[in-house]
């Protein structure tokens, strides 16, 4: 079966800086993949690159076996391949309401229906107590569902969430992952950057580790984790070098 | 966006919901202001003051579509007021093309003109933009000025006929350009209520708070404000015909002036950004103490009204960037409790990236 | 067009570039360290162009005498205009910022308009006055003092801002904010700093350009566009940058005058604006 996302070879340079080299990997339908790796890895720079902000030196991306070089990043989310941002992005004159109808705005014209979606969207991440306040004053966990809310109003095939766990208070964590478990359950694909480990652990399919903008591990979780390679990547090691 | 409450009656107007309060003041006002007229008969200046309040509104409407729905602020829109003056003049001129007709073209060439400016200006970041918008409104005050086929500095005189719509010319009833302006700035406010409330307004707005976060939901930012650009450049255009039916003469300096862009920004942003009621508020207070200031102190000339204008935005910015609109907001809210929270139509703080601010 | 007359043209726009480029370097310095940009930039300008005069006709001041003096009342004029207003609209929505300068602007230039009228001066004797003859070419002196002055000021910034410690500090803020006050750089006396300063390099340039440029309440808005160009062709945050694209934009204008008509000469220069940020938004030695 096809991979619903695959990678090839993706290279960027900011400069003299190597912010990606060579990366390669594929997304099965219907899977979780988790992405791992120290700060400065290259993470978010391959979600700039899947989701069309930034243009490779190298390499390519293909979605359902259709390439997305040259596409601009608003016509790849229309292809179906959405992302969330590390820093929650809401609208921040809306309500929480408002913010999922736009998103649903992208799938029809009529404003009833748009509405419509967009309730049902902040049912699915459990936010309808929030419909009608205002986005501007959510806290981290809110905003962030938000974030996920207004991705899946949408109606993605695949979905990028950028550290959906970031700022998470550890009460809410699991609930987080109880929401992404059910979404993976519809029919989505989930690619997940996160530092929180061992919720991560849980629940993706295959784990990708990245360092210094090369991938080192791909794997199961369990196997990633006990990967000598990741564990020297998070914790330095005075022999790695660039 | 009322979620359905027990409130208000609510009535469905043309397919949208309008409180039936709103609406019974508005056809009030409105049947008012249709009447006024007659009580005016022999007073000119109460005539030209109300004509040309309207107009501005209705301006300040249109720059409020990209400036304050869209979020792009541009103080060289006036530029296109100029523009559609020029065209139906020249269409008149040359072609011997009817006014009314010429006004057509004149929204055309605005509306394209906005278009074929914003493609590569759009892309830029606010302040690269605001800047881009005075060079190029700068710029085509300076040619024309320079240009003979528009007549140059000295401009372009239009014909006087008989008075008549069809000539669009009315010399010593100026009834007709009340109601003309009148009807102007309901059709143009009609739109923004429309708009504000259909998929297009919505969009408009997302991409003002954050462009990028509308861009990764799939729309092109791009495309959107260049629909915002068009209609607002268009609705100018027209106004600029008006202004030229209404003096008979088209020079740079009474349609091409900085002034025009500062004072129909002006009018959006003092009455409220992002506002319906904004720009009507807006033209009636900043045009009415122009006008009247105008009167008190002919010895110094135009410009006590622009150092009032001056203070005045210096003011609003720093201490309430609202406008007008949001201070009622803040009264009416403080009265009814702090229980609502409704979501300010204009745009809240942002820390944009490309503002140094913490 | 003799070799005389390119050589006096392009001298002539050498000259003026420097002092678009001492605009240009407030401009930047402002969006640099503060984040906005000053659209009320050209009405310091003129103000420091008035300033000059009225000490000139009525208190028989030679400009040379009171370009210090001018200098520092801009920047207490620049600090003031920051406590009093920018600071304000720091955290407001972007059209707040916008406005705020440009409703000085609009107001600066209506008060100049109101209390001095709208007629040109212009100072007529001065210590610079006279011409200097090189070869078959003649050069106005305060033309070239003004030249010399404004490069002489710039250097004089361009040290400051970069061997001094203060100049470091606003450096680190225009760099990375968070990272300056987590140094325990106080980031509001910076943006006043740089608001200060920048009022005075203006204050410089306009004393010394009312030597040999008409007075009026118009001037500001002449020049101001112009520095918006200089800074943008420049590269924003590079003070060589400004110094160079200010002697392009000179030497344009000035050709531009001679080969077009006088009214359009900017017209190129704004068209190198809409190019420069188009193509090349970096600028020439911009860092961004």
């Amino acid at each position: 079966m096809e991979p619903i996302l695959q990678a090839s070879d993706v290279s960027v340079r900011f400069g003299g800086l190597i912010a990606l080299s060579g990366v390669s990997f594929t997304v099965s339908r219907n899977e979780i993949l988790g992405i791992v790796g120290p700060n400065g890895a290259g993470k978010s720079t391959l979600f700039g690159v899947i989701c069309g902000d930034i243009t490779p030196n190298a390499g390519d991306i293909r979605l359902n076996g259709q390439s997305l070089a040259g596409r601009l990043s608003h016509q790849i989310a229309r292809l179906g391949l959405v992302r969330t941002f590390q820093t929650p992005r809401p609208f921040t004159s809306m309500t929480f309401h408002e913010n999922v109808t736009i998103a649903a705005l992208t799938r029809t014209h009529d404003m009833h229906a748009a509405r419509a979606r967009g309730e049902a969207a902040l049912a699915r991440v459990g936010l309808s107590y929030c419909l009608d306040r205002p986005s501007a004053g959510a806290s981290t966990g809110q905003r962030k569902r938000l974030d996920i809310a207004r991705a899946l109003a949408t109606e993605p095939d695949v979905l990028l969430l950028d550290e959906p766990l970031g700022g998470v208070d550890p009460g809410s964590v699991a609930e987080v992952i109880e929401l992404l478990r059910q979404i993976r359950s519809d029919g989505m694909t989930l690619v997940v950057i996160e530092h929180n480990l061992e919720a991560l652990t849980g629940i993706a399919d295959r784990l990708i580790a990245m360092t210094l903008g090369q991938k080192i591990v791909d794997g199961r979780p369990a196997d990633v984790m006990r990967d000598d390679r990741l564990v020297r990547a998070y914790l330095g090691d005075d022999d790695v070098t660039a | 966006m009322n979620n359905a409450k027990a409130g208000p009656p609510v009535v469905r107007v043309f397919g949208f919901e309008a409180s039936l309060r709103a609406l019974v003041l508005s056809a009030a006002l409105l049947g008012a202001l249709v009447v006024l007229p007659q009580l005016l008969l022999g007073r000119p200046f109460e005539l030209r003051l109300l004509t040309i309040i309207f107009l501005y509104a209705a301006m300040g409407q249109a720059w409020n579509i990209l400036g304050g729905y869209a979020g792009q602020t541009s103080i060289g829109h006036g530029l296109f007021f100029g523009l559609g003056a020029y065209t139906s003049t020249l269409a008149g001129l040359m072609l011997g093309l009817n006014p009314w007709l010429g006004s057509l073209l004149a929204i055309a060439v605005s509306a394209v003109a906005g278009v074929l400016i914003g493609l590569p200006c759009f892309r830029l970041k606010s302040h690269y933009f605001v800047i881009a918008t005075l060079v190029v409104a700068e710029s085509v005050f300076l040619i024309f000025s320079q240009w003979l086929f528009v007549g140059g500095a000295v401009g372009l005189e239009i014909p006087i006929r008989p008075s008549g719509w069809l000539d669009f010319q009315f010399h010593r009833n100026k009834i007709p350009y009340y109601y003309i302006a009148l009807m102007l700035l309901a059709i143009v406010t009609l739109f923004v209520i429309w708009m504000e409330r259909s998929k297009i307004g919505h969009v408009l707005k997302a991409i003002r708070d954050d462009e990028d976060a509308a861009r990764s939901l799939g729309f092109s930012p791009l495309r959107y404000k260049l629909i915002a650009m068009a209609i607002s450049a268009g609705v100018l255009g027209f106004c600029g015909t008006f202004y030229a039916q209404y003096v008979l003469l088209v020079d740079p300096p009474s349609v091409l002036a900085g002034s025009i862009s500062v004072i129909i920004a002006l009018v959006a942003i003092f009455g409220g950004i992002g506002t319906v009621a904004g720009p009507i508020i807006g033209s009636v207070v900043l045009i009415s103490l122009s006008e009247y200031s105008r009167i008190y102190f002919s010895g110094s000339g135009r410009n006590i009204d622009l150092l009032i204008y001056g203070a005045l935005i210096m003011i609003i910015a720093a201490y309430c960037p609202g406008g007008v609109i949001s201070l009622f907001e803040r009264l009416l809210r403080r009265n009814r409790g702090p229980s609502e929270a409704p979501p300010s139509a204009g745009p809240t703080p942002q820390q944009t990236p490309d503002v140094k601010t913490i | 067009m003799t070799v005389e007359l390119l050589i006096q043209l392009l001298v002539s726009g050498l000259g003026m570039g420097f002092i678009f480029a001492l605009i240009a370097i407030g401009l930047a310095l402002i969006y640099g360290v503060v984040g906005v940009v000053n659209f009320a930039h050209g009405e310091f300008l003129m103000m420091s162009m008035y300033a000059t005069y009225f000490a000139f006709a009525l208190g028989g001041l030679d400009p040379l005498v009171t370009l210090p003096l001018v200098a520092v009342a801009m920047f207490g004029f620049g600090i003031a205009v920051y406590y009093l207003l920018m600071r304000r609209v720091l955290g407001a929505p972007m059209h707040a910022q916008i406005f705020a300068t440009f409703g000085l602007m609009v107001f600066m230039q209506a008060a100049a308009q109101f209390f001095f009228g709208a007629d040109y001066f212009s100072i007529d004797r001065s210590l610079l006055s006279g011409v200097v003859r090189i070869g078959g070419v003649t050069l106005p002196m305060p033309q070239i003092a003004a030249a010399v002055g404004a490069l002489v000021c710039t250097l004089g910034l361009y040290a400051f801002v970069f061997r001094t410690g203060p100049g470091r500090a606003l450096r680190a803020v225009s760099q990375d904010r968070v990272a300056a006050l987590t140094m325990g750089i106080d980031a509001d006396r910076m943006n006043a700093l740089a608001w200060g300063l920048a009022a005075a390099c203006v204050g410089v340039a306009g004393s010394l350009l009312s030597n040999f440029y008409y007075v009026f309440p118009r001037v500001g808005a002449v020049f101001v566009l112009v520095a918006y160009v200089t800074v943008a062709l420049g590269g924003f945050g590079s003070i060589s940058g400004a110094l160079l694209a200010g002697v392009i934009i000179g030497v344009l204008q000035v050709l531009s005058g001679f080969f077009l008509t006088s009214t359009l000469k900017f017209v190129p220069v704004y068209l190198l604006y809409l190019a420069v940020v188009l193509f090349r938004p970096k600028g020439l030695l911009g860092r961004q």
